[in-house]
């Protein structure tokens, strides 16, 4: 593995420099701060949260809540009882719905399995007895955050129901459209290993997630953690009561505040241009991840304390975005290491800028 | 980076170590094979796997690149000087006996230098894959020197590689150039492995620098080397690329020219001799070391071309208008003409060799009256086969080749020179009382033809009866002498066509012919009517110059037109006397003047050299050039600039904070304190962002953080801290900061390092 895609994945886990608890049980004065101080406590109050829930997947937790804030969604490649859920789980508590709009949670799980039609994600409609109609009742997709558990198990008819909700926010169900609430995330999940019996997920269907993460196994200190902090996490699961709205406005907020350099948006030029270019590419990364990308990494700097995007976001997030969209010739391997290349080539040109006039 | 390669390197798998063992121990065997005894062979053989041990050692050990190369080469150095003290001592070889001296010389010798060389280059490639071009060149400098060495015959060791080139027909030249191109292909291969193009770049630019200057340097200091340095012929030309690196390459082409020059002009001087051809060489005397004058001349004067040049370190004005400069003496008659005396101690008077060390001439007697002994530089420019002298040298001496891209060679010699006009001679007898009666028999010999012997009686009777001789001297050798030269002068007429070259008797089919000739038959001549006399004489070779054409300096520039064949006679206590006769007449045309402008400029290089005192080696040593000398001063002076414009750079970026506008502080003074870091090795890896640059120094320098965060706030946002004394007082925070954490010494060298800013980016 070569020492950038190393270092890459190390910086990942530095998510300990974004917020700690003490911060934000100070949060009295939000008045005087600047607004991006108040994101950055935001996602710091999720991110804590999730924490002492799922231990040792800080690198984790810091990307699934960029996705969250830059209004993507994740796929998680793991195995199976590597945590994912709890992580899902974590993050749903963590946002608190007043009990308003009837079928709407803030988490919910859908298991994929191949016998599962599109009305069983989608909801369907049902006979009212008492009324004598045909009513909408609205299925697992109504949530805030939806955990699509081994999306590659279910038919492409289910996949796609599920994709068109999440590029379009809506669900159509007999002609007729129900919308989705603003915040709407899902993590979804597949086991790399056990291909038997899937339906791989096409290059198109990949491109929508924001990122894809993959999952190692955890390091012997966080697993011996995970043992000992089992019980005392399942009797205390703080409620940090983050609301859907705080979060829709806080993704306006960093749109609009963290500024994006020229030279950055040339740097992703560049790194599109090189895995277009490269031998062992067939299909480089498209505009569009582009276009999704900013998002992301304003999100990321807002999470450093940063008011611009610097190389260093492009660096730490170029793997989990664009990997995952590369198309491979025959016999190619890893993507992350041929996205590490092509990116350490643009970040290089970008870092050697600010010391030109 | 680093760390990574040593770690890759130390799991390199076993066979390639012992490929690349095997490989090294080739090369060394083939280097130090010719040079050194069977100690030092195993010395050097055993140093390869030891230097391959220790370079692992190196390697796994956290050493700076130029401590491990430093500590390589001073190795290698300290085998030398080692060497040196103890071959030069004397208590080795009175503690054992020579030969162990030898033997511990050898194996100290080429043991560490093969030790040092091999750990050194092998830690460095270890650390930098693109360093193993160096080892590629190397090896291939072993080859190359153990090829042309063997192809210039310098070696004489079973020429196995030549040898078996030669007798398949294959041109040695071809094979060297196969092996620049095997050397090219692998480097390139090489290359093409890193994928980085600058470094490839740098890499080949490096290597071709390291060679230039290890030529000059090799070229100039280690007489192990320039042994090669003797006339080489075009040979290795694309080895030479790499090959220069041990410094056997190529000479400058001006030596090139030359050596081949003088192989032509020898190869057509034997041919002339030998078929009776004539294609003008005639006049190249200087260059054959021929058995015999030639009967044959050249149909048309050719011209003139530098042979050698002459300096006189006394006052001499020749009686008789000539110098002479004798290179060859022929006193035995072989029955068709004079050839040079089967027995050598006959005309040993004529030194055969070019001295290597001081070495008297014996048996020329020594006259006040009639002496002088005048002190000469001779520097060849072209080559000859035997040494010219102006008359009769006493002492030779080599002396320190001036100027060895025009000389051959230079030497110098105490010439003893008759002063006094030839009539001053008229009451010595000839030939000496000593001589036993073969001696006698062969100065005396000469063709049967009664002829002579009347032409002689006549000449002698006509120039009593004109009253030119008087009777009562008609006995005296000298009168004779100068009747029969006034007599050929007058009858003769100088022709180059006419050579009586196939003829029984050239001499006689000259004077009793058509009287047309050169100066081979009238010395001829003279000598046989001089012998008829019952007078001792000889024909010598060599060249006869003009005494008004000493130029400025007391030099005399030796043309090829000058070179001539006189004859002499023995006088008793004044020995070989030269009597020569030009005559009057002649259907040639008078050929071209000397280059005044080539003899004061020859002149002038032969005088720098005349002064000093050669070496025993010096022969070898002063071929190594001036064109070599010629390349290290300007290498010297382009690195002198080199240098002085990265200092200036350097000094720039570090004093522009202070007067820059402040808007441009964010990366001006960023840059300066970069280069404060890089100056100490801290430097930004390859796609290693400022931020990650900066946490890696967070223990060593919390300050530059923020420098950085401002830094790039300013770069990616537009606005931050813009006043200098906040980036000043970063900046020299960080500084001494680095003063209480950073050894000394790495500050020193950091500060003196022209090139740290390079790195910087």
């Amino acid at each position: 593995m070569p020492a950038i895609l190393q270092d890459s994945e190390m910086r990942l886990g530095e998510i300990d420099c974004v917020t700690t608890a003490d911060e934000i049980g100070a949060d009295d004065d939000a008045g005087d701060r600047h607004p991006l101080e108040n994101v950055r406590l935001l996602i710091g109050k999720l991110a804590v949260s999730c924490r002492t829930q799922v231990q040792g997947r800080d690198d984790v937790i810091a990307l699934v809540l960029t996705a969250l804030f830059a209004d993507g969604h994740v796929l998680l490649e793991d195995h199976p009882g590597s945590g994912k859920t709890t992580l899902a789980k974590a993050l749903g508590s963590g946002i608190s719905r007043a009990a308003g709009a009837h079928g709407f949670a803030a988490f919910r799980r859908i298991q994929f399995t191949p016998d599962l039609l599109p009305s069983d994600v989608t909801g369907t409609a049902m006979f009212d007895p008492d009324s004598g109609t045909l009513t909408f009742r609205n299925g697992p997709i109504f949530a805030n955050v939806v955990l699509a558990d081994e999306i590659n198990r279910t038919s492409p008819k289910v996949q796609a129901a599920l994709l068109e909700a999440m590029a379009e926010k809506q669900v159509t169900v007999d002609n007729e459209t129900h919308a989705l609430e603003e915040l709407f995330f899902v993590i979804a999940t597949q086991n790399p290993l056990d291909q038997a019996g899937t339906y791989p997920l096409p290059r198109a269907q990949l491109d929508r997630f924001l990122f894809k993460i993959k999952m190692t196994h955890l390091d012997r200190e966080s697993e011996l953690e995970v043992l000992a902090r089992h019980q005392a996490a399942k009797s205390a699961a703080p409620s940090v009561g983050v609301s859907p709205a705080e979060i829709v406005a806080a993704r306006r907020t960093i749109q609009e505040m963290v500024h994006v350099a020229p030279a950055v948006h040339e740097c992703l030029v560049d790194i599109a241009e090189a895995t277009r270019k490269d031998p062992r590419v067939a299909l480089g990364i498209s505009t569009r991840s582009l276009v999704l990308a900013i998002p992301a990494m304003q999100v990321r700097a807002v999470m450093h304390g940063r008011d611009y995007v610097s190389p260093r976001d492009v660096k730490a997030l170029a793997i989990p975005l664009f990997s995952h969209r590369l198309e491979l010739l025959p016999g190619a391997k890893e993507p992350d290491v041929i996205v590490a290349e092509c990116a350490a080539g643009a970040i290089e040109v970008l870092t050697r800028k600010t010391l030109a006039r | 980076m680093t760390g990574k390669m040593t770690h890759s390197d130390t799991r390199e798998p076993i066979y390639l170590i012992a490929i690349r063992a095997a490989v090294l121990i080739t090369a060394v065997l083939l280097f130090v094979g010719p040079l050194a005894s069977w100690i030092g062979i195993f010395a050097a053989v055993a140093a390869v796997p030891a230097g391959l041990c220790l370079s692992r050692v190196c390697a796994r050990a956290r050493l700076r690149t130029p401590v491990v190369a430093a500590a390589g080469a001073g190795l290698a150095c300290c085998a030398f000087f080692i060497e040196r003290a103890v071959g030069r001592g004397y208590w080795l070889p009175h503690l054992f006996s020579p030969t162990t001296a030898l033997a511990v010389c050898d194996a100290v010798l080429f043991g560490l230098l093969v030790l040092g060389v091999v750990c050194g280059l092998r830690t460095l490639s270890a650390k930098f894959p693109t360093l193993a071009i160096l080892e590629i060149a190397l090896v291939a400098a072993a080859i190359l020197f153990v090829f042309t060495t063997q192809q210039e015959s310098q070696l004489n060791q079973p020429r196995f590689l030549t040898d078996w080139t030669f007798s398949r027909g294959h041109s040695l030249n071809l094979v060297l150039a196969g092996i620049g191109f095997l050397i090219l292909g692998t480097s390139t291969l090489l290359l093409l492995q890193i994928r980085r193009f600058p470094k490839a770049v740098a890499a080949v630019a490096l290597l071709l620098f390291l060679g230039i200057v290890g030529h000059a340097i090799l070229a100039r200091f280690l007489p192990v080397f320039s042994i090669m340095q003797v006339a080489q012929g075009s040979s290795g030309g694309q080895g030479n690329k790499k090959g220069s690196q041990s410094g056997q390459s190529g000479q400058s082409g001006e030596q090139n020219q030359s050596g081949q020059n003088g192989e032509s002009g020898q190869a057509s001087g034997n041919n002339q001799g030998s078929s009776g051809q004539s294609q003008g060489g005639g006049s190249s005397s200087g260059n054959r070391n021929q058995d015999a004058p030639d009967f044959v001349a050249s149909q048309s004067p050719p011209q003139p071309s530098p042979m050698a040049i002459v300096s006189l370190h006394d006052d001499f004005a020749p009686p008789h208008g000539y110098y002479y400069f004798r290179q060859n003496a022929y006193s035995q008659f072989n029955g068709n003409r004079l050839v040079r005396a089967v027995d050598a101690q006959l005309g040993n008077d004529v030194p055969a060799e070019f001295p290597t060390r001081h070495s008297e001439v014996a048996g020329v007697p020594l006259n006040e009256k009639w002496h002088k002994l005048v002190p000469t530089t001779i520097s060849l420019i072209a080559p000859h086969g035997r040494p010219i002298a102006l008359e009769s040298a006493r002492t030779l001496e080599p002396r320190r080749n001036a100027d060895p891209a025009s000389f051959q060679r230079t030497y110098a010699v105490t010439s003893q020179v008759i002063a006094v006009p030839l009539w001053e001679f008229a009451g010595v007898k000839s030939g000496d009382a000593s001589w036993a009666a073969p001696l006698w028999t062969h100065y005396l010999a000469f063709p049967d033809d009664p002829r002579y012997r009347e032409l002689a009686a006549k000449i002698v009777a006509e120039s009593i009866d004109e009253g030119k001789l008087k009777p009562e001297l008609q006995k005296s050798p000298v009168f004779a002498a100068l009747a029969f030269r006034r007599w050929i002068e007058k009858n003769t007429i100088y022709s180059l066509k006419s050579s009586h070259a196939g003829d029984e008797d050239p001499a006689g089919s000259f004077l009793f012919g058509d009287q047309r000739g050169y100066c081979v038959h009238v010395a001829h001549a003279l000598a046989y009517l001089l012998r008829s006399r019952g007078i001792p004489s000889r024909v010598a070779s060599g060249y006869a110059a003009e005494a008004s054409r000493t130029g400025q300096g007391s030099s005399v520039l030796l043309q090829s037109t000058d070179a001539h064949s006189w004859c002499e006679m023995y006088l008793e206590g004044v020995g070989w006397v030269v009597v020569d006769a030009s005559p009057e007449r002649s259907e040639e045309p008078t050929p071209p003047g000397v280059d005044q402008a080539a003899q004061s400029h020859f002149g002038e290089r032969n005088h720098d050299g005349g002064d000093e005192r050669g070496e025993g080696e010096g022969e070898g040593k002063s071929e190594a050039g001036r064109g070599g000398q010629m390349v290290s001063n300007v290498l010297l002076g382009m690195l002198l600039v080199l240098l002085a414009k990265l200092y200036a750079i350097k000094i720039w970026r570090r004093a522009i904070p202070w007067v820059a506008p402040e808007r441009s502080l964010y990366r001006l003074s960023y840059r300066a304190t970069l280069d404060l870091l890089a100056d100490l090795g801290f430097v930004r890896g390859f796609g290693e962002t400022r931020e990650e640059f900066a946490e890696r120094l967070k223990t060593l320098a919390p300050e530059f953080g923020e420098l950085t965060s401002a830094h790039m706030r300013k770069a990616y946002y537009g606005v931050a801290e813009s006043s200098r004394g906040w980036w000043r007082g970063g900046h020299h925070k960080i500084a001494a900061r680095l003063a209480g954490k950073v050894p000394f010494h790495r500050r020193a060298i950091g500060f003196l390092n022209p090139a740290a800013w390079l790195r910087v980016s």
